[in-house]
Protein backbone atom coordinates (compact mmCIF):
# COMPACT_ATOMS: atom_id res chain seq x y z
CA UNK A 1 0.00 0.00 0.00
CA UNK A 2 2.53 2.59 1.18
CA UNK A 3 5.11 1.24 -0.96
CA UNK A 4 5.63 3.64 -3.34
CA UNK A 5 8.30 5.24 -5.23
CA UNK A 6 7.17 9.16 -3.85
CA UNK A 7 7.30 7.42 -0.74
CA UNK A 8 10.66 5.61 -0.84
CA UNK A 9 12.00 9.28 -2.30
CA UNK A 10 11.06 11.56 0.58
CA UNK A 11 12.02 9.41 3.59
CA UNK A 12 15.33 9.72 1.33
CA UNK A 13 15.32 13.11 0.52
CA UNK A 14 14.11 14.00 4.02
CA UNK A 15 16.79 12.82 5.74
CA UNK A 16 19.49 13.11 3.63
CA UNK A 17 18.80 17.21 3.44
CA UNK A 18 17.98 17.39 7.33
CA UNK A 19 21.15 15.71 7.92
CA UNK A 20 22.85 18.01 5.60
CA UNK A 21 21.49 21.24 7.39
CA UNK A 22 22.45 19.49 10.64
CA UNK A 23 26.15 19.44 9.46
CA UNK A 24 26.18 22.64 8.80
CA UNK A 25 24.77 23.43 12.05
CA UNK A 26 27.61 21.65 13.81
CA UNK A 27 30.46 23.22 12.41
CA UNK A 28 29.23 26.89 13.39
CA UNK A 29 28.20 25.39 16.85
CA UNK A 30 30.26 22.90 17.31
CA UNK A 31 29.37 20.66 20.84
CA UNK A 32 28.14 18.08 21.73
CA UNK A 33 24.73 18.56 22.18
CA UNK A 34 24.36 19.95 17.98
CA UNK A 35 25.63 16.13 16.76
CA UNK A 36 24.16 16.42 13.48
CA UNK A 37 22.31 12.66 14.62
CA UNK A 38 20.52 14.40 17.34
CA UNK A 39 19.92 17.46 15.69
CA UNK A 40 18.73 15.38 12.24
CA UNK A 41 16.45 13.11 14.89
CA UNK A 42 15.19 16.33 15.88
CA UNK A 43 14.33 18.05 12.49
CA UNK A 44 12.96 14.76 10.75
CA UNK A 45 10.37 14.29 13.88
CA UNK A 46 9.33 17.90 14.36
CA UNK A 47 8.20 17.73 10.06
CA UNK A 48 6.93 14.82 10.62
CA UNK A 49 4.48 15.36 13.74
CA UNK A 50 4.50 18.89 12.75
CA UNK A 51 2.81 17.97 9.19
CA UNK A 52 1.12 14.75 10.93
CA UNK A 53 3.22 12.92 8.20
CA UNK A 54 2.44 8.71 9.43
CA UNK A 55 6.48 7.76 10.59
CA UNK A 56 5.24 4.39 8.50
CA UNK A 57 5.50 6.38 5.22
CA UNK A 58 8.93 7.99 5.94
CA UNK A 59 10.48 4.54 6.96
CA UNK A 60 9.90 3.24 4.03
CA UNK A 61 13.01 5.65 2.63
CA UNK A 62 14.25 5.86 5.52
CA UNK A 63 15.14 2.23 5.93
CA UNK A 64 17.16 2.22 2.66
CA UNK A 65 19.63 4.81 4.90
CA UNK A 66 20.03 2.22 7.92
CA UNK A 67 20.46 -0.73 5.90
CA UNK A 68 23.96 0.66 5.33
CA UNK A 69 25.01 0.11 8.91
CA UNK A 70 25.84 -3.39 7.93
CA UNK A 71 28.47 -2.38 5.61
CA UNK A 72 28.84 -0.04 8.17
CA UNK A 73 29.85 -2.01 10.72
CA UNK A 74 31.69 -4.41 8.00
CA UNK A 75 33.98 -1.62 7.82
CA UNK A 76 35.39 -1.70 11.19
CA UNK A 77 37.69 -4.65 10.23
CA UNK A 78 39.61 -1.90 8.96
CA UNK A 79 40.36 -0.17 12.29
CA UNK A 80 41.42 -3.40 13.49
CA UNK A 81 43.71 -4.26 10.44
CA UNK A 82 45.53 -1.24 10.82
CA UNK A 83 46.04 -1.93 14.84
CA UNK A 84 46.43 -5.31 14.81
CA UNK A 85 49.77 -4.63 16.00
CA UNK A 86 49.23 -3.60 19.46
CA UNK A 87 45.91 -6.19 19.32
CA UNK A 88 48.80 -8.59 19.30
CA UNK A 89 51.18 -7.46 21.75
CA UNK A 90 48.27 -6.88 24.41
CA UNK A 91 46.34 -9.46 23.13
CA UNK A 92 45.48 -11.45 26.72
CA UNK A 93 44.63 -7.92 28.41
CA UNK A 94 42.61 -7.04 25.89
CA UNK A 95 40.39 -10.25 25.45
CA UNK A 96 39.77 -10.63 28.99
CA UNK A 97 39.09 -7.55 29.61
CA UNK A 98 36.66 -7.11 26.75
CA UNK A 99 35.04 -10.86 27.48
CA UNK A 100 34.65 -9.63 31.28
CA UNK A 101 33.29 -6.35 30.51
CA UNK A 102 30.61 -7.60 27.55
CA UNK A 103 29.79 -10.61 30.27
CA UNK A 104 29.34 -7.60 32.94
CA UNK A 105 26.94 -5.40 31.05
CA UNK A 106 25.18 -8.09 29.47
CA UNK A 107 24.21 -9.77 32.67
CA UNK A 108 24.02 -6.46 35.20
CA UNK A 109 21.83 -4.91 32.24
CA UNK A 110 19.37 -7.80 32.02
CA UNK A 111 19.34 -8.44 36.18
CA UNK A 112 19.08 -4.82 37.31
CA UNK A 113 16.17 -3.85 34.72
CA UNK A 114 14.06 -6.54 35.23
CA UNK A 115 14.49 -6.72 39.32
CA UNK A 116 13.20 -3.12 38.64
CA UNK A 117 9.85 -4.48 36.87
CA UNK A 118 10.32 -3.20 33.46
CA UNK A 119 8.66 -4.69 30.70
CA UNK A 120 10.52 -7.55 28.53
CA UNK A 121 10.62 -5.32 25.34
CA UNK A 122 12.38 -2.17 27.43
CA UNK A 123 14.66 -4.70 29.08
CA UNK A 124 15.81 -6.68 25.90
CA UNK A 125 16.07 -2.74 24.54
CA UNK A 126 18.50 -1.93 27.45
CA UNK A 127 20.62 -5.09 27.30
CA UNK A 128 23.44 -4.22 24.40
CA UNK A 129 23.42 -0.55 25.43
CA UNK A 130 27.24 -1.05 25.78
CA UNK A 131 27.89 -1.75 22.73
CA UNK A 132 28.81 0.36 19.03
CA UNK A 133 25.16 1.73 18.35
CA UNK A 134 24.76 -0.71 14.73
CA UNK A 135 25.53 -3.72 16.67
CA UNK A 136 23.08 -2.68 19.73
CA UNK A 137 20.26 -2.25 17.57
CA UNK A 138 20.77 -5.36 15.82
CA UNK A 139 20.90 -7.43 19.00
CA UNK A 140 17.99 -5.28 20.26
CA UNK A 141 16.14 -6.90 17.32
CA UNK A 142 17.16 -10.45 17.75
CA UNK A 143 16.06 -10.05 21.66
CA UNK A 144 12.75 -8.71 21.03
CA UNK A 145 13.82 -5.35 21.58
CA UNK A 146 12.63 -2.01 19.98
CA UNK A 147 15.78 -0.83 18.38
CA UNK A 148 14.63 2.93 18.63
CA UNK A 149 14.85 2.89 21.99
CA UNK A 150 18.20 1.03 21.82
CA UNK A 151 19.43 3.87 19.73
CA UNK A 152 18.33 6.12 22.13
CA UNK A 153 19.89 4.39 25.44
CA UNK A 154 23.15 3.44 23.43
CA UNK A 155 23.92 7.33 22.75
CA UNK A 156 22.97 8.49 26.28
CA UNK A 157 25.63 5.51 27.28
CA UNK A 158 28.76 6.97 24.64
CA UNK A 159 28.02 10.43 25.54
CA UNK A 160 27.78 9.65 29.65
CA UNK A 161 30.66 8.25 28.82
CA UNK A 162 32.41 10.72 27.04
CA UNK A 163 31.87 13.85 30.01
CA UNK A 164 32.30 11.35 32.70
CA UNK A 165 35.33 8.37 32.29
CA UNK A 166 38.24 10.96 32.57
CA UNK A 167 37.06 11.68 36.15
CA UNK A 168 36.30 7.77 37.12
CA UNK A 169 39.76 7.17 35.50
CA UNK A 170 41.59 9.75 37.72
CA UNK A 171 39.51 8.80 40.86
CA UNK A 172 41.31 5.81 40.92
CA UNK A 173 44.20 6.70 39.33
CA UNK A 174 44.34 4.67 36.82
CA UNK A 175 47.25 5.63 34.71
CA UNK A 176 48.21 3.10 32.21
CA UNK A 177 46.93 3.56 28.84
CA UNK A 178 46.12 -0.29 28.17
CA UNK A 179 43.88 -0.18 31.24
CA UNK A 180 42.28 3.28 30.41
CA UNK A 181 41.75 2.92 26.36
CA UNK A 182 40.29 -0.86 27.50
CA UNK A 183 37.69 0.70 30.57
CA UNK A 184 36.84 3.63 27.77
CA UNK A 185 36.28 1.40 24.71
CA UNK A 186 34.38 -1.57 26.77
CA UNK A 187 31.78 1.10 28.44
CA UNK A 188 31.44 3.95 26.27
CA UNK A 189 31.80 2.12 22.63
CA UNK A 190 32.50 4.37 19.23
CA UNK A 191 32.04 7.73 21.36
CA UNK A 192 34.37 6.31 23.98
CA UNK A 193 37.13 5.63 21.01
CA UNK A 194 36.93 9.09 20.17
CA UNK A 195 37.97 10.27 23.62
CA UNK A 196 40.78 7.29 23.64
CA UNK A 197 41.99 9.26 21.05
CA UNK A 198 42.21 12.45 22.51
CA UNK A 199 44.37 10.57 25.73
CA UNK A 200 47.28 9.55 22.79
CA UNK A 201 47.89 6.94 20.09
CA UNK A 202 48.15 3.93 22.31
CA UNK A 203 44.90 4.29 24.55
CA UNK A 204 43.46 5.46 21.39
CA UNK A 205 44.19 2.07 19.19
CA UNK A 206 43.27 -0.15 22.13
CA UNK A 207 40.10 1.95 22.60
CA UNK A 208 39.00 1.41 18.92
CA UNK A 209 39.73 -2.40 19.10
CA UNK A 210 38.42 -2.70 22.30
CA UNK A 211 34.61 -1.18 21.38
CA UNK A 212 34.43 -3.35 18.22
CA UNK A 213 36.11 -6.52 19.98
CA UNK A 214 33.53 -5.78 22.73
CA UNK A 215 30.56 -5.88 19.87
CA UNK A 216 31.36 -8.86 18.36
CA UNK A 217 31.77 -10.50 21.63
CA UNK A 218 28.38 -9.84 22.97
CA UNK A 219 26.87 -10.58 19.58
CA UNK A 220 28.07 -14.15 19.80
CA UNK A 221 27.48 -14.44 23.82
CA UNK A 222 24.39 -12.67 23.83
CA UNK A 223 21.98 -15.23 22.04
CA UNK A 224 23.66 -18.01 24.20
CA UNK A 225 22.72 -16.06 27.27
CA UNK A 226 19.16 -15.24 25.40
CA UNK A 227 17.84 -19.15 25.77
CA UNK A 228 18.32 -18.48 30.13
CA UNK A 229 16.42 -15.14 30.02
CA UNK A 230 13.90 -16.49 28.25
CA UNK A 231 13.02 -18.83 30.53
CA UNK A 232 13.22 -15.95 33.02
CA UNK A 233 11.48 -13.62 31.20
CA UNK B 1 44.33 10.40 -8.39
CA UNK B 2 41.45 12.56 -7.06
CA UNK B 3 39.29 11.70 -9.94
CA UNK B 4 40.59 8.03 -9.77
CA UNK B 5 39.42 8.55 -6.07
CA UNK B 6 35.79 9.86 -6.91
CA UNK B 7 34.84 6.75 -8.64
CA UNK B 8 36.71 4.21 -6.22
CA UNK B 9 34.60 4.81 -3.07
CA UNK B 10 31.43 4.22 -4.29
CA UNK B 11 32.91 0.95 -6.03
CA UNK B 12 34.04 -0.22 -2.94
CA UNK B 13 31.35 0.72 -0.87
CA UNK B 14 29.40 -1.22 -3.77
CA UNK B 15 31.73 -4.41 -2.81
CA UNK B 16 31.04 -4.08 0.97
CA UNK B 17 27.31 -3.86 0.12
CA UNK B 18 27.04 -6.76 -1.76
CA UNK B 19 29.59 -9.14 0.68
CA UNK B 20 27.07 -7.46 3.88
CA UNK B 21 23.97 -9.15 1.14
CA UNK B 22 25.58 -12.15 0.56
CA UNK B 23 26.45 -12.79 4.39
CA UNK B 24 22.91 -12.11 5.07
CA UNK B 25 21.89 -14.96 2.83
CA UNK B 26 24.09 -17.05 4.70
CA UNK B 27 22.75 -16.00 7.86
CA UNK B 28 19.27 -16.55 7.05
CA UNK B 29 19.75 -20.10 5.15
CA UNK B 30 21.54 -21.75 8.38
CA UNK B 31 19.37 -20.03 10.95
CA UNK B 32 21.93 -18.39 13.02
CA UNK B 33 20.81 -15.48 15.51
CA UNK B 34 24.18 -13.53 15.52
CA UNK B 35 23.85 -10.04 13.16
CA UNK B 36 25.32 -10.72 9.64
CA UNK B 37 26.94 -7.15 9.98
CA UNK B 38 29.19 -9.09 13.36
CA UNK B 39 29.83 -12.28 11.09
CA UNK B 40 30.69 -10.40 7.78
CA UNK B 41 33.19 -7.96 10.17
CA UNK B 42 34.91 -10.99 11.66
CA UNK B 43 35.75 -12.95 8.23
CA UNK B 44 37.12 -9.37 6.50
CA UNK B 45 39.11 -8.68 9.71
CA UNK B 46 40.13 -12.26 9.33
CA UNK B 47 41.25 -11.50 5.29
CA UNK B 48 42.70 -8.51 5.15
CA UNK B 49 45.12 -9.46 8.88
CA UNK B 50 45.89 -12.91 7.05
CA UNK B 51 46.60 -10.04 3.40
CA UNK B 52 44.29 -12.29 1.40
CA UNK B 53 42.73 -8.76 0.71
CA UNK B 54 44.75 -5.79 0.51
CA UNK B 55 43.93 -2.82 2.71
CA UNK B 56 43.70 -0.07 0.25
CA UNK B 57 41.37 -2.52 -1.93
CA UNK B 58 38.75 -1.41 0.93
CA UNK B 59 39.95 1.04 2.71
CA UNK B 60 38.75 4.65 1.55
CA UNK B 61 35.00 3.22 0.83
CA UNK B 62 35.10 2.01 4.53
CA UNK B 63 36.55 4.97 6.27
CA UNK B 64 33.59 6.61 4.54
CA UNK B 65 30.67 4.15 4.99
CA UNK B 66 32.08 4.91 8.93
CA UNK B 67 32.04 8.67 8.98
CA UNK B 68 28.66 8.85 7.75
CA UNK B 69 27.17 6.27 9.87
CA UNK B 70 25.38 9.22 11.95
CA UNK B 71 22.80 9.61 9.31
CA UNK B 72 21.88 5.71 9.35
CA UNK B 73 20.97 6.48 12.88
CA UNK B 74 18.52 8.27 12.00
CA UNK B 75 15.38 6.88 10.36
CA UNK B 76 15.33 4.66 13.49
CA UNK B 77 16.02 7.59 16.25
CA UNK B 78 13.26 9.65 15.12
CA UNK B 79 10.97 6.60 16.48
CA UNK B 80 12.12 7.33 19.43
CA UNK B 81 9.59 10.37 19.76
CA UNK B 82 7.04 8.48 19.23
CA UNK B 83 8.17 6.15 22.63
CA UNK B 84 9.56 8.41 24.28
CA UNK B 85 6.84 8.13 26.77
CA UNK B 86 8.40 4.90 28.10
CA UNK B 87 11.55 6.54 29.10
CA UNK B 88 9.96 9.38 30.52
CA UNK B 89 7.82 7.50 32.84
CA UNK B 90 10.35 5.66 34.38
CA UNK B 91 13.04 8.34 34.31
CA UNK B 92 14.37 8.24 37.89
CA UNK B 93 14.80 4.11 38.17
CA UNK B 94 15.90 4.37 34.36
CA UNK B 95 19.00 6.38 35.48
CA UNK B 96 19.71 4.74 38.96
CA UNK B 97 19.85 1.19 37.27
CA UNK B 98 21.94 2.87 34.41
CA UNK B 99 24.22 4.27 37.28
CA UNK B 100 24.64 0.84 38.82
CA UNK B 101 25.48 -0.95 35.29
CA UNK B 102 28.00 1.45 33.66
CA UNK B 103 29.80 1.50 37.02
CA UNK B 104 29.82 -2.09 37.66
CA UNK B 105 31.07 -2.70 33.98
CA UNK B 106 33.59 -0.14 34.00
CA UNK B 107 35.08 -1.39 37.40
CA UNK B 108 35.15 -5.34 36.27
CA UNK B 109 36.64 -4.01 33.34
CA UNK B 110 39.44 -2.14 34.82
CA UNK B 111 40.46 -4.57 37.57
CA UNK B 112 40.59 -7.19 35.26
CA UNK B 113 42.82 -5.05 33.13
CA UNK B 114 45.37 -3.64 36.11
CA UNK B 115 45.31 -7.52 37.18
CA UNK B 116 46.28 -8.36 33.64
CA UNK B 117 49.16 -5.22 33.69
CA UNK B 118 49.97 -6.16 37.68
CA UNK B 119 50.52 -9.63 36.23
CA UNK B 120 52.95 -9.03 33.69
CA UNK B 121 54.70 -6.45 35.75
CA UNK B 122 55.28 -9.13 38.22
CA UNK B 123 56.88 -11.48 35.69
CA UNK B 124 59.09 -8.79 33.98
CA UNK B 125 60.37 -7.91 38.39
CA UNK B 126 61.08 -11.67 38.48
CA UNK B 127 63.21 -12.09 35.49
CA UNK B 128 65.00 -9.00 36.52
CA UNK B 129 66.04 -10.41 40.07
CA UNK B 130 66.65 -13.88 38.52
CA UNK B 131 69.24 -11.87 35.98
Amino acid sequence: MGIHPYTIGYGLILTVSVYCIAVWVHGKIPSLLTSPMILSILMVGSVLIGFKFPYEDYYEGGKLISWFLGPAVISLAVPIKKNVAVLIKFKKAIFLGTFVGSLTAILSNFWLFYAAGFPPSLVYSIVPKHVTTPIAMELSKIMGGDPSITVGITFFTGIFGFLTVGYFLDRFSIKDPISRGLVIGVSYHGLGAVRAMEEGELTGAIGSIAFIITGTITSFITPILLIWFKTIL
Amino acid sequence: MRILKFFLIPLQILVLCIFYWLVQQVVVWIHIPIPASVLGMVLLAILLIADIIPLHFIEDGSQCLIKFMPIMFVPDGVALLYSGDILKNNGVMLLVMFLISTILVMSLTAITSIYMQKDKKQINNDQKVEG
